[in-house]
């Protein structure tokens, strides 16, 4: 009855491509972009196939209903779910054949109306161009003899990984599922947790050549408009010929792109995003990647753990804290070692200070280079055990161990106080919840480390001034960085140095949702807001 | 471009602060003996006048720098002098500051780094900061290292209580008797010229009447502190002693002991403190800044940072030795000359003349 027909090379020609070839193609499809559909079926197929020469992946399945009616199927293999093919577009079409009351099919529109197709989601296309644009965003598009419009069905499917555990960000209590590299997945994801009309997902397409799907998310009626107007202009300016990660975006629509310290959130836990949508925020789905950027980002949020706000509100507080103090400790820790053993020396406690000077006696490095050294090689470490093939990473951790360990304390090349103040600092940066904020820290302690070894505590004041300095005039999409702590905000203290118990959280504790602060009525009972 | 409140109680309160817990205790204490807590509180008082004087002169433009209403007040010509001598003031003074700063470092860490890298290294963060935050900029920044250098002064309170001697203090009211106290109270109440900054600020404020009540709050409690750090000082080393130490305060410091165990932790307070000196610094620099470009008539007021921070610069560099930025400014230049006139009657008479116009103006009418 019909007959498949794979697109293995170009209907027309030769199989060799001629620069030639390429320019008339290329010429064809910038020249004729609004091409309407054909009437003629095989004037379709002919100018499908010119297109869409080469491209070995897309099928063309042209079959006859009744020897009356003509139809063409064309799809791109695997990217649409085939057993939804058969048995909903397929099957009621050749078994079946059309229903008694329809003699012969007059429009499309007709097919869709006489639910002869029981597909969820189809829509007319009525130029070449949008037909291609739907085929390849994982569609099914039927053409039918005679008609000057065609059906595009959405019909994804194919292979997708499964909504597994995070592994970028881990907790013990709480939600476990984590977004996907599919767009509608990740979207659906947070429609399941905030369940009501006021979550919009905006759609655009970014990308010249990929096509990317982007949503932009967010709570109608709770967001900052100005910077969801920010986030649109930002998005929509964007002119760059492939998507492929959530970074491309990022970079883009960043405020300052030289500064070390992120000012987009990413995140691969469908809770935090919802959380922050809650709170004001606007979070950037990006089809192909499970990362959503969340904007605007700040120093606190940075600090906040998902554990935090499902923990018991005292622990909470307490780990909160040990994170402040890490996250400087990461920073600044080998500069104070640095700063005190060299410059200072009469600050360290007598006893601590004779057993320093005892383990440092045969070294013949001075402290600061030291440092640098073990520092230069706990970072290759790290980059190893994260580039290395799992099967050999053991390897690596192990013989790490020993190089950085005990065999260069041995050798006196490198003394054991130090090594003792490496590892913490190295523990101490992977306490910091979002890996790119610590990644900042470890960028900006190699600058610490070398004023420290120049000018002692002056040196690592004058570099935590600038970094101060740097972080209180940093915004990201209009808002402070340092917010709420400068500039102050009392009322959205609540969720920064101590986490308050939720039933005193009674407004949003993220200053972005102004026009729509309350987040709780009266006494401890739920409340619509 | 505005500061809050809570921005302006922070800036007053570290600029007072970490100027006065230097340059006043000693010499408020060599000349009232322990009568020094009196003169500290005389000395409030007579600050906050002034500082008063000052705001109610600026709140009556509350849209204008002292150099824009100065012509209007005074004409022209001696408006500009006015201008002129309050912008030379500004800068000499923030120019010794930084050198202040410099020399407290090169006193209490390094004494073989030479000054100009300290003083170069300093001026670059206070230009950074100033050219990207602004005014604003530096009230943030403020409200960052303001709670921590409180914090930081009551734990040397605290761990210096076991050293406090407490009956060093009587007679509390020593032989000094008034003139002394009075006297005594000079250094304490030029510091109080910090609030020379309403002259300019007032139009940066986003709600000027809440924002002066919060600096005045910030000068109240950084004089509460600094009279506590003088008694503190006097407890531990009796008045003999603190008059004479340069620094007494740091000298306390570093006499404190926890378990034994944490000692000398000096270099620690002057860390937290250069964060302080530097926020004064950037304060001082930028109303020199703002008011060079406000006598200038430019819009752009960052331009002006090209030329006052090599100035600076090099008017912090010339001084041969600590000795002019410790002793001989403030002693000789602050507390003759420009505590009587620039911070006690300048801004009287141009108050007093403001009031007689609008009194004339309304009895016109």
């Amino acid at each position: 009855m019909g007959k498949t027909v794979t697109n293995n090379s170009c209907a027309h020609g030769n199989i060799t491509i001629g620069v030639n070839r390429m320019k008339k193609l290329k010429n064809k499809t910038i020249v004729r972009d609004s091409e309407p559909i054909a009437s003629n079926l095989l004037e379709v197929e002919s100018s499908l196939r010119i297109r869409l020469c080469d491209c070995s992946d897309i099928v063309f399945r042209t079959f006859e209903i009744r020897r009356k009616v003509k139809f063409m199927l064309v799809f791109v293999d695997g990217m649409v779910d085939t057993k939804t093919l058969d048995e909903s577009l397929l099957k009621p079409l050749i078994y079946y054949d059309l229903p008694h009351r329809l003699d012969g099919i007059r429009s499309l529109k007709d097919v869709v109306q006489g639910e002869l197709l029981p597909v969820a989601q189809a829509k007319t296309v009525s130029t070449m161009n949008d037909a291609i644009k739907e085929l390849l965003k994982a569609g099914v598009v039927v053409f039918l003899d005679g008609e000057r419009t065609a059906l595009a069905i959405n019909m994804q499917g194919g292979q997708e990984r499964a909504i597994e555990e995070s592994t970028s960000e881990g907790n013990i209590r709480g939600p476990k599922d984590s977004f996907t590299e599919i767009l509608r997945t990740n979207t659906t994801l947070l429609r399941r947790r905030i369940r009501n009309p006021a979550l919009k997902v905006e759609s655009k397409t970014v990308g010249e050549m990929t096509n990317t799907d982007i949503a932009i998310v967010y709570v109608a009626g709770v967001v900052d408009e100005s910077v969801l107007e920010q986030v649109r202009q930002r998005i929509d300016r964007i002119n760059i010929d492939g998507i492929l990660e959530a970074g491309y975006i990022e970079e883009f629509i960043e405020d300052s792109s030289f500064s070390p310290f992120p000012q987009v959130l990413n995140t691969e836990r469908p809770d935090v995003a919802a959380s922050s949508l809650l709170e004001g925020k606007v979070a950037i789905v990006i089809d192909g990647t499970p990362f959503v950027l969340i904007v605007p980002m700040t120093f606190w949020a940075a600090m906040q753990a998902p554990d935090d706000h499902s923990e018991r509100f005292l622990y909470a507080t307490a780990i909160r804290w040990i994170r402040f103090i890490l996250v400087f400790l990461s920073l600044t820790f080998p500069s104070f070692y640095v700063a005190a053993s060299t410059f200072h020396p009469e600050m360290i406690p007598y006893r601590l200070m004779l057993s320093i000077a005892n383990a440092r006696e045969v070294i013949p490095f001075p402290a600061v280079i030291e440092a640098f050294v073990m520092e230069f090689m706990f970072e290759c470490l790290r980059e190893a055990g994260v580039r290395l093939p799992k099967s050999v990473g053991s390897a690596v951790t192990c013989v790490g161990s020993i190089v950085i360990g005990q065999a260069a304390v041995d050798a006196g090349i490198v003394s054991a106080p130090m090594v003792i103040v490496v590892s913490v600092t190295g523990i101490a940066s992977f306490t910091v919840p979002r890996y790119s904020f610590g990644t900042s820290m470890r960028l900006l302690r190699f600058g610490v480390l070398f004023m420290a070894g120049w000018l002692g505590f002056f040196g690592i004041a004058v570099c935590l001034i600038f970094i101060l300095c740097h972080l209180v005039t940093l915004e990201s999409f209009g808002i402070p960085y340092m917010l709420p702590v400068a500039p102050a905000h009392a009322s959205m203290f609540k969720d920064v140095f101590i986490r308050v118990p939720r039933w005193k959280m009674n407004s949003r504790t993220f200053a972005v949702g102004w026009t729509n602060s309350r987040r709780k009525y009266s006494g401890k009972g739920h409340g619509e807001t | 471009m505005k500061v809050s409140a809570s921005q302006m109680f922070w800036l007053m309160f570290i600029a007072l602060t970490s100027l006065s817990l230097w340059y006043v205790i000693s010499p408020t204490v060599k000349i009232a003996d322990q009568g020094a807590w009196m003169s500290a509180v005389v000395a409030t008082v007579l600050g906050l006048f002034f500082s008063y004087v000052i705001q109610q002169l600026g709140l009556l433009f509350p849209h204008q720098t002292i150099f824009e209403y100065s012509r209007t007040l005074l004409g022209n010509a001696l408006g500009q002098i006015v201008s002129i001598q309050y912008l030379c003031m500004l800068c000499v003074t923030s120019a010794i500051q930084l050198r202040g700063t410099s020399d407290l470092i090169h006193r209490v860490l390094f004494d073989k780094t030479p000054i100009f890298v300290l003083v170069a290294l300093i001026m670059f963060l206070v230009v950074y900061l100033t050219f990207r935050g602004g005014i604003e900029g530096i009230g943030r920044f403020g409200e960052l290292v303001g709670p921590v250098i409180l914090i930081t002064i009551l734990i040397t309170w605290f761990l210096d209580l076991p050293n406090a001697k407490w009956h060093a203090l009587s007679p509390l009211v020593s032989d000094s008797g008034v003139r002394g106290i009075l006297q005594g109270s000079t250094p304490f109440a030029s510091a109080f010229g910090v609030s020379l900054g309403f002259l300019v600020f007032i139009p940066l404020m986003v709600t000027p009447k809440k924002s002066i009540m919060a600096g005045t709050l910030g000068l109240l409690s950084a004089s509460v502190l600094v009279i506590w750090c003088m008694l503190m000082t006097i407890v531990t080393f009796g008045y003999e002693l603190s008059g004479r130490l340069v620094d007494p305060y740091f000298s306390l410091v570093r006499f404190v002991s926890l378990f034994e165990f944490v000692r000398n932790i000096d270099s620690v307070v002057v860390f937290i403190i250069v964060f302080g000196a530097f926020t004064a610094v950037s304060l001082y620099f930028f109303i020199t800044c703002y008011g060079v470009a406000k006598w200038l008539n430019m819009k752009a007021w960052r331009r002006t940072i090209w030329f006052v921070a090599p100035l600076e610069c090099i008017i912090a560099l010339l001084p041969s030795s600590d000795t002019a930025s410790w002793f001989w400014y403030p002693q000789h230049v602050w507390l003759t000359y420009i505590f009587p006139f620039d911070i006690i009657c300048l801004p009287l008479l141009l108050l007093c003349i403001a009031k007689m116009k609008v009194w004339t103006a309304s009895s016109n009418r």
